[in-house]
């Protein structure tokens, strides 16, 4: 299980950042990514493996302001 | 304090942005500039009228301890809040995200994320046809965003 927003959510061997990104509907130009409280560099996104125990906060960014 | 924005004042935002009639036409950063000096005149601010990017972030940023995000594209914000995290791990960072439209007030929220990176606003409200950005949603945002600012140099202040 990893934690995702302060949800536990069920993991998925071997799932890279970008896999859960790209399933979950979100668009990585758009999001910032904190994994174990460093944030995580887009450049890693898709080499970045989800490990068990692993904390992730996705910020979601929406227009405005 | 240092004011970076590449933009114009445009008569629609006047209904929510710190501007006056007289503005519309001028650099954002000269007329925030010229309004903040009249409420004191003593204010240390130098202002860059720069599109903010990947590219010149790192130099733009490099002198800053808090940084204050109020854009309006999401990929920008999104880039920004990157850059500075992935950069300037010191930096304390406050972002903005969700205000648009008249929903409920009491979602407007500061959110921690880490230490240094704070988010307000409600995570959702973007605006589209007929739900606009309006000015006390989006100035409740502004607010929890100032507010968070003025705590953490209190604290800093008192060494906590």
């Amino acid at each position: 299980m990893i934690r995702i927003n302060g949800t536990l959510v069920e993991l998925t061997e071997g799932m890279t950042l970008q896999t859960y990104l790209d399933q979950n509907q979100y668009q990585s130009s758009r999001v910032a990514v904190e994994r174990n409280g460093t944030i995580v560099p887009r450049a890693q996104y898709g080499s970045i493996q989800l490990q068990e125990d692993d904390e992730l906060e996705i910020v979601d960014f929406v227009g405005g302001g | 304090m240092h004011l970076i924005d590449f933009d114009r004042v445009d008569i629609a935002n006047l209904n929510r942005q710190q501007y006056l009639l007289h503005h519309v036409g001028m650099f954002k950063t000269d007329a925030l500039k010229e309004e903040l000096l009249d409420i004191n005149p003593y204010l240390d601010i130098h202002t860059d009228c720069i599109h903010v990017t990947e590219e010149n972030l790192l130099e733009l940023f490099a002198q800053e301890d808090i940084v204050c995000e109020a854009f309006d594209s999401p990929e920008a914000k999104a880039m920004l809040v990157n850059g500075i995290l992935e950069s300037f791990s010191d930096t304390f960072l406050v972002a903005a995200s969700g205000m648009a439209g008249y929903g409920d007030s009491n979602r407007i929220q500061t959110r921690r994320i880490t230490d240094h990176f704070y988010l307000c606003g409600d995570g959702s409200a973007e605006p589209g046809p007929g739900y606009g950005l309006m000015a006390p949603r989006v100035i409740l945002c502004a607010a929890h965003q100032a507010n968070l600012i003025v705590q953490y140099i209190c604290k800093a202040q008192k060494g906590e």
